[in-house]
């Protein structure tokens, strides 16, 4: 027991140390920064201002138009057009308005007995959709206010006769109903599930990556001599477990002060969390305090403890895989083809984790949160509409169950494979070595 | 009683026979030394006294006691296939060999210090292992093995890949050890190892022993009882019969030529030879010549040759006698 501590403490210090280590504690929350950082940046680059002089002879139509986002609209005095050049009345020169890249003409026809208008748009650039959406929607929706009164009828009538319905979901318990919030609950779970993934295939494949190590440099040898596999490999998967978990604390720590940063710098919307801070910053003010009151009401108390659970289960059954891959092979280009059957049921899981959401209590979801392979994620990704008692009690045993059967697995192919050198590993071998007394 | 006993050893791979009844004492304090062609099964008798592999059947004692986990903080370990991890300090791995071992933190930080001085490399300690040679890895290891003070050492081929002024360090070293009661097995190819350091030997042939004992009564069971004359000048007369003629000899040129004999000769004609001579000539030196290791081990694993399951393919030499190498 003492030497499981010994081994995990030497992967832990060793690990936390290394050049590697300490780039990418810094580096993580930088690109994550990055991550958030960019997309405000590029609405903000997006915005610059542009000016549209609108010539409107009838005098009927340029209200319509309202400065926003960056779109500035300027009536120009009545005048007419020659030769394709308009000459306003006090002769300002409309070539020189448009010799400023951002600047554009729109010229509107007097519009016809039946409220047609013929418009076009003058600019020393070809117009981008922007500019065009906005200036053909005002319009139409002005024309379609025209020709209502034409027709006697208040626009405020019709307004009033719009109709919008929000669908609320709820679900019924015992103890009455509560509300629920789907999208919220998609969010949460396709946010635990990519940790899960990242965090699965990081740290399991550094425990791989380990064992092939020791075996290369025959350090085996000597660890074998003193130690029990199973003290070594369990060492190692907890010792790698911790480095993965301190890592993740220092890119919250790092990440928080780095979005605190942006808040401060003004260009995101405040000091939004590390974990989704691309969907709280995309988010309008309001909605975003109404995002973190539903977040208020999700059941943490429910989803914590499981998510840890879930988390941890997890990794250590893919690290005893993870780990009885590298000790069945020499080096990591042979890992290539055992690695396959592994990152199958994680991928798939994930990939399958978007039907889940879509239906979470249907078959496919519960059968995937059976089996243990899969369990970790898509269970995950159900725990935030909420999941039967019975549902997680089973699928958390068969979890264990496996983890357990995992370790004697790997300890088998541990003992046997680090005292084969050099021979080439097939699944024949394998399946040989699981079975040989 | 012996220290280290092993008792009626077998081990089978998938495809060929390790070890067949293999059973062999140490006492304590011995130094044994054991020999073997490549393939002999040394290595499996070494992974199994150090419970990397386990025995198919017979056991394995070590001082009145069936082997156990707990025999880990009493056997020092330099295997053959020499390994550290590249990336780590020096300092920081032996601690962590040593702690594995059985010692505490403190123990292994004395232990370090003080071989590492020994084996005068105090600077090492900031070092990865990546950055040594060879020769300084083994050394590191050889500090692994010996830092917690085991009662038994195993070494695989401890002097390979050293140069002769570690060599000598490492013989007094061990010869140091044995005097405080280490008990010694050493795995070697080198038969002056065996013949300067070990008090008993045994040979592992086709999965067997084929011989063991005490150094000296090996080398004496192994005599053709021959003897080497040198003497002044050159004496044309050979003995009279019954006396054997040398089987070889040669004189070195005028003037105060020597003559070397070697002759093969049964113990009771050597007085009857010595007389001979002194008539003739005058004796400069008369001695036995033992046979080396070298020859013994040649003898005995001999001429019918290494055809065992793992080289008979590439190894074979057809002579009269082995045709059971052409399965």
């Amino acid at each position: 027991m003492n030497k499981i501590f010994i081994v995990a403490g030497r992967e832990f210090f060793t690990r936390i140390q290394s050049r590697t280590f300490i780039v990418m504690s810094i580096l993580g929350p930088l690109l994550f920064g990055l991550f958030v950082l960019v997309p405000v940046l590029m609405a903000k680059w997006n915005n610059d201002s542009t000016t549209v002089w609108v010539h409107d002879p009838s005098g009927q139509l340029s209200d319509a138009f309202q400065d926003q986002n960056g779109l500035k609209f300027q009536v120009l005095p009545q005048g007419t057009l020659s030769n394709g050049v308009l000459v306003p009345a006090d002769s300002a020169n409309i070539r020189e308005l448009l010799e400023d890249q951002d600047a554009g003409l729109l010229h509107l026809q007097a519009p016809d007995s039946n409220l047609n208008v013929e418009a076009r748009y003058y600019s020393a650039q070809a117009a981008g959709l922007k500019i065009t959406e906005r200036i053909q929607s005002a319009l139409n929706d002005r024309l379609y206010r025209l020709r209502m009164e034409r027709q006697g009828l208040d626009p405020k009538v019709i307004e009033s006769l719009r109709a919008e319905v929000q669908l609320q979901t709820s679900v019924w318990t015992d103890q009455g109903s509560e509300d629920s919030h789907t999208e919220t609950a998609m969010l949460l779970g396709f946010g635990a599930a990519l940790l899960m993934y990242m965090f699965i295939f990081m740290y399991g494949s550094m425990v791989m990556r380990g064992v092939i190590e020791e075996k290369a440099s025959r350090v085996m040898e000597l660890l074998v001599s003193t130690t029990k596999p199973f003290e070594l490999m369990m060492g190692k998967i907890l010792g790698i477990a911790s480095v993965g978990l301190f890592q993740f604390v220092l890119w919250l720590l790092l990440g928080t002060a780095i979005s605190t940063a942006i808040g401060a710098m003004g260009l995101g919307s405040g000091p939004g969390t590390a974990s989704v801070p691309g969907t709280v910053n995309s988010l309008p003010a309001d909605a975003q305090a109404d995002w973190m009151q539903i977040l208020g009401q999700m059941p943490w108390e429910t989803i914590i403890p499981f998510f840890l659970f879930y988390f941890l289960g997890g990794y250590f059954l893919y690290a005893a895989l993870f780990a009885a891959v590298g000790s069945a092979v020499d080096s990591e280009g042979d890992s290539q083809q055992l690695m396959l059957p592994i990152s199958l049921p994680i991928i798939l899981s994930f990939v399958a984790s978007q039907f889940v959401m879509q239906n979470p209590h249907g078959s496919l979801a519960f059968w995937m949160s059976m089996i243990p392979l899969t369990s970790p994620v898509v269970m995950v990704v159900r725990l935030p509409f909420g999941v039967p008692g019975w549902e997680l009690a089973l699928s958390m045993f068969l979890l264990v169950a496996a983890f357990v059967l995992a370790v004697w697995l790997a300890g088998r192919i541990f003992r046997i494979g680090v005292l084969m050198y050099g021979q080439k590993v097939s699944f024949n071998l394998l399946r040989k070595w699981l079975f040989y007394r | 009683m012996a220290f280290l006993d092993i008792r009626s050893v077998s081990k089978s791979y998938r495809n060929h026979r390790a070890l067949l009844d293999v059973s062999m004492q140490v006492p304590k304090g011995g130094i044994m030394g054991l020999l073997g062609p490549n393939g002999a099964g040394k290595t499996t008798l070494i992974r199994m006294i150090n419970r990397i592999t386990a025995p198919d059947s017979g056991s394995i004692w070590l001082d009145g006691r069936e082997l156990g986990p707990e025999h880990a903080r009493r056997i020092g370990y330099l295997p053959e296939e020499r390994g550290l991890y590249k990336k780590m300090k020096i300092g920081e791995q032996l601690l962590y060999l040593a702690r594995l071992r059985g010692l505490d933190s403190g123990q292994a930080l004395q232990a370090a210090k003080h071989w590492m001085t020994r084996l005068e490399m105090q600077s090492w300690w900031n070092k990865k292992a990546e950055e040594l040679s060879k020769g300084m890895q083994q050394k590191v290891q050889l500090v692994a093995a010996l830092m917690h003070d085991p009662d038994l050492l195993i070494l695989d081929e401890p002097f390979s890949g050293f140069d002769p002024v570690n060599a000598r360090l490492l013989k007094n070293i061990l010869l140091e050890r044995r005097a405080a009661g280490t008990t010694l097995l050493i795995s070697t190819h080198r038969m002056e190892t065996v013949e300067d350091l070990c008090t008993h030997v045994v040979l592992i042939h086709r999965a067997g022993v084929v011989l063991s004992g005490e150094t000296e009564a090996v080398r004496r069971q192994y005599s053709k009882n021959r003897v080497e004359i040198h003497c002044a000048g050159d004496p044309a007369s050979p003995p009279p019969a019954p006396l054997p003629a040398p089987s070889s000899s040669t004189t070195t040129s005028e003037p105060n030529a020597i003559t070397r004999m070697v002759f093969e000769a049964e113990p009771q004609h050597w007085p009857a030879l010595i007389d001979h001579y002194n008539r003739n000539s005058r004796i400069l030196h008369f001695s036995e010549k033992l046979p080396s290791f070298q020859d013994i081990f040649i003898q005995a694993v001999g001429t019918d040759n290494l055809g065992d399951a793992d080289n008979s393919a590439t190894n074979a030499i057809p002579s009269a006698n082995t045709t059971h190498i052409f399965r």
